[in-house]
């Protein structure tokens, strides 16, 4: 009977305990509010047989919006830290994380957690535990928790567990909590990992089931090993990827064996202890790669770089290349031909809204057709493996002529010696208004011809963005596009805002003085240009191109004369005459050829002992290479002559006397790559810096393993500080 | 028409070099900032002074730690002491945690018995991207040849408790220590630690 009702007695107390709320369960802690976390420890099993690990873990509900940290917390805060007090024999594991979340913060990054992590501990009860005892568990945890505001929190928290006999199966509260928990945690295994080191900075190789779509990201679990901020570039190779990372400051390849964190793929995450192995043959950075390992590359098509970061750039580029756009139209190359325009406008004053605002739409399309028509060319030239970049078309003396002779029409045009357009005399209105349209267009292609040797230093960097490899091609399109609207927009403003138009000064007599002035400046262009050529085809093309330029001015004469005559048969005669010498200009233009020119510098450099010019060398791998390895101090100018930029730094910093003999001092080699005709090394050498144009300069101090680029628009004090680490 | 030029440069600049933390044991970034008193002091007129930079953030909870501790001020006047010119940094935005006016931060320099040579306000963030200042507090030292010869956090212990102060390593008095002595900086540079900067 009595023990019956002991039997009874227990039966009830299982009763009990099976009815009791979750929160009430054993296994689960009470939960801690802090303010802005709600935290309880939980067990997964309800109970812990002696020697048996099972595990337990700190359940965190985050406030909406506010997150705690990894274990490599990124560029700030803090990681969970759990100091515990356990009964004797008992251990704990690690902490391990759920998958990390890139939080931006501004420029920086952290990696974190959201939502409800559940941080997951093992625990271990010692063989001789004795069963039928409770335990207790006390965590003494602190954590960072951050909005754009950061609290530290922190919680005493116990957990009582059973020790039983044998092991107990899942707690009903608990294992829900650790099989959603499961969901987040990294997959262990999946990829094969290495990693090397290449030139000072860590490289990653993953290979296995990887979606080459998703985006890739590493996240290192030592704390100041790789920039947690910086971009990685994802390459695709045959069996997987390769990401190029950022070092950060506690990085050293020699006591660095194993890289270990979590790689993300989409939303997958899988752990990784990538071993350090030697670095294949062949591989090179993204930025520098040769176009054989780009091809190679392409086909993988798996080059994402994180998009965030990239979109980031993208608006910064986008902002850029309008700034360089608007500020185009005061380059003293492209000025007197939006002047033209603007003339026309004033001229047109009084002319209905409906044209004026139709012309400067039709300019701005003309900017727009010119510059994708440039861009499309330019990356369809580089997409067939052409070593170009912008100012390419620069590059061909011939083309340099076609410019010259442009240019020479502008300035005899705005001198007065013919009429273009709208303003020639006697045309009937419906004429003027059909010329009128065909007028803005071509005043626009003709804006962005002209523009395209005074881009050099605004547009360098959005033009290298564009063009870059990495890029797909519409983004490339739309920076075009932007920079074209940037040029356009001034004119645009004009013929959409009334008030702008009635502001500009009444047209009169001082306008044709004013364009005459103006016509100086196209044919100082054309001084220019005609020296640029001379560089680039010799005496021979020099001759050339001023027999076409006599040619050209016979034919404008004989136009202008035309357009004066009153006989119909004389009128013939003279366009008759124009058309003979502009075709006879374009013939002599043809046998234009380009000369190489590298011998020049060889032949510029001082002799032993002088000390009054630059100590000169011309460019090539191998010589950079070789006075690299020597460790002599190496200052490489990327330069063309028929780049504005080059030549101003070039007359006003590099040349003058206290640079030179800065660069005596201090045993600095002046090496030169000359860009002025087309050179795949140099080409090769500029996409290596993300550049896709000059100027551009680089110092390599000695041993420095990376050049210093240093700004496109030199001084003496920029000069003074490069060469004061010597 | 140079102005212009100058700017647009310095913008394309800006835009390419990304936040890149300075290299130890180069030249420090030059700077030029707006103190409270309204002068501008720029690391140029400092040449040939021993300098500390300081990124703070009154609000922050580290940034307490060490001053609610008086190790900050302790700090602060062991580099008086030794002849360096402390310029304390706030890069917080407008509207952002720690921003404050001049005279704010003239009261809080009082209130805490704080005692840098001045308090720059960098709101625009220039300064802290100049130095990839990553955190409150981010201490940078640079000598009086103008290299950065420290860079990194205020001590060897990333908590939020006072009580960590007396058990961790000051990186920043090990590191004038060290320079007073005429050795190389033993520790160039560590993991700062703290809030974000609130760029």
């Amino acid at each position: 009977m009595r023990s019956l009702s002991l039997f009874a007695a227990a039966f009830l107390a299982m009763l009990v305990a099976g009815t009791a709320s979750p929160v009430q369960a054993q296994a689960v802690s009470q939960p801690v509010e802090t303010g802005n976390a709600v935290s309880q420890l939980v067990a997964e099993q309800a109970g812990i047989a002696p020697g048996e690990t099972i595990r337990i873990g700190l359940y965190q509900e985050l406030r909406e919006g506010w997150h705690v940290y990894w274990m490599n917390p990124g560029d700030s805060g803090l990681p969970l830290e759990i100091d515990w007090t356990l009964p004797e024999g008992f251990e704990t594991g690690d902490i391990q994380y759920p998958l990390p979340h890139r939080i931006p913060l501004g420029p920086l990054v952290n990696f974190g957690h959201e939502g409800t992590p559940l941080f997951m501990i093992d625990l271990t009860a010692p063989a001789d535990a004795a069963p039928g005892q409770t335990v207790s568990l006390s965590a003494d945890a602190t954590w960072l928790i951050c909005a754009d505001i950061c609290i530290p929190e922190s919680a005493t928290l116990s957990l009582s567990l059973p020790v039983v006999a044998e092991p107990a199966g899942a707690d009903p509260a608990g294992a829900a909590l650790f099989a959603e928990g499961d969901t987040h945690m990294p997959e262990q295994g999946g990829l094969e990992a290495a990693w090397y080191d290449l030139g000072g900075k860590p490289v990653l190789e993953l290979s296995g089931d990887i979606d080459p779509q998703a985006e890739i990201f590493f996240f290192p679990a030592a704390i100041s090993v790789v920039e947690p901020a910086a971009e990685q570039q994802v390459v695709g190779i045959d069996d997987g990827v390769r990401l190029f990372l950022q070092p950060s400051f506690d990085y050293d390849p020699a006591a660095l064996d194993v890289l270990d964190g979590v790689v993300t793929i989409g939303e997958r995450g899988i752990a990784i202890a990538a071993a350090q192995t030697g670095a294949p043959a062949g591989v090179t950075p993204p930025d520098a790669a040769t176009p054989s390992e780009a091809a190679n590359a392409a086909p993988a098509a798996s080059a994402t770089a994180p998009a965030s970061s990239a979109s980031r750039n993208l608006f910064a580029i986008l902002g850029l290349a309008f700034l360089g756009g608007i500020i185009l139209n005061v380059m003293p190359c492209v000025f007197p031909v939006i002047f033209i325009k603007a003339a026309s406008l004033a001229h047109s004053a009084q002319e209905k809204r409906a044209t004026i605002v139709r012309h400067g739409f039709i300019y701005t399309a003309g900017i727009l057709v010119a510059f994708l028509a440039i861009a499309g060319l330019l990356l369809a030239l580089r997409a067939g493996g052409e070593q170009i970049g912008w100012g390419f078309h620069l590059q061909s003396p011939v083309t340099v002529a076609v410019f010259a002779i442009v240019i020479f029409l502008v300035g005899l045009n705005l001198a007065g010696l013919f009429e273009i357009g709208t303003s020639v005399q006697g045309v009937g209105t419906g004429l003027a208004a059909k010329g009128g349209n065909s007028g803005a267009f071509f005043t626009g292609l003709l804006a962005v011809a002209v523009a395209a040797p005074c881009i050099g230093p605004f547009l360098g960097v959005p033009v290298g963005f564009a063009l870059s490899a990495q890029q797909p091609a519409i983004v490339g399109l739309l920076v075009f596009a932007v920079m074209g609207l940037g040029l356009a927009l001034p004119y645009l403003l004009i013929s959409l805002i009334p008030g702008i138009a009635k502001a500009l000064p009444r047209p009169g007599a001082w306008m044709e003085v004013f364009k005459q002035v103006l016509s100086f400046a196209m044919f100082a262009t054309l001084v220019w240009l005609i020296w640029t050529l001379t560089l680039q085809a010799g005496t021979d093309g020099l001759v050339l191109v001023l027999i076409a330029l006599l040619l050209t001015g016979f034919a404008a004469w004989a136009f202008g004369l035309s357009q004066r005559s009153t006989g119909s048969g004389a009128r013939l005669f003279a366009r008759v005459l124009a058309l003979a010498a502009i075709g006879g200009g374009l013939y002599v233009l043809a046998g234009i050829t380009p000369q190489l020119r590298t011998a020049d510098y060889v032949a510029s450099a001082p002799g032993e002992g002088d000390l009054s010019k630059l100590p000169t060398v011309a460019y090539s791998e191998a010589t950079l290479e070789e006075l690299r390895a020597a460790g002599t101090p190496v200052f490489i100018d990327f330069t063309a002559a028929w780049c504005v930029t080059c030549q101003v730094n070039k007359q006003t910093v590099l040349t003058r006397q206290q640079v030179v003999s800065q660069f005596h001092e201090k045993g600095v080699v002046y090496m030169v790559a000359d860009w002025t005709v087309q050179d795949p090394e140099i080409t090769r050498a500029l996409e290596a810096q993300g550049r896709s144009g000059v100027p551009l300069y680089l110092f390599y101090a000695p041993g420095a393993s990376e050049a210093q680029v240093l700004p496109q628009v030199l001084s003496f004090d920029i000069m003074r500080e490069t060469f004061s680490v010597l | 028409m140079k102005v212009l030029f100058a700017s647009v440069a310095t913008l394309t600049l800006g835009i390419g070099a990304a936040f890149a933390a300075p290299e130890i044991g180069a030249p420090a970034p030059a700077f030029t900032g707006t103190t409270t008193s309204g002068d501008t002091v720029s690391l140029a007129d400092l040449a040939g002074e021993k300098v500390i930079l300081e990124w703070t953030n009154h609000d922050c909870p580290f940034v307490k730690k060490h001053y609610d501790a008086g190790n900050m001020q302790m700090t602060q006047e062991a580099a008086a002491g030794n002849g360096y010119t402390w310029l304390t940094i706030i890069s917080s935005a407008p509207g952002k945690q720690g921003h404050v006016s001049a005279d704010m931060a003239d009261d809080l320099t009082e209130t805490r018995s704080a005692s840098p040579a001045h308090v720059i306000l960098d709101e625009s963030g220039e300064i802290g991207t100049a130095y990839a200042a990553k955190t409150t507090p981010h201490m940078y030292i640079i000598d009086e040849d103008g290299t950065l010869v420290y860079a990194g956090g205020i001590d060897s212990i990333p908590s939020a408790d006072q009580a960590d102060i007396e058990k961790a390593e000051n990186y920043v008095l090990a590191a004038m220590a060290n320079i007073e002595a005429g050795e190389p900086v033993a520790t160039p540079q560590s993991q700062p630690y703290g809030c974000s900067v609130k760029y």
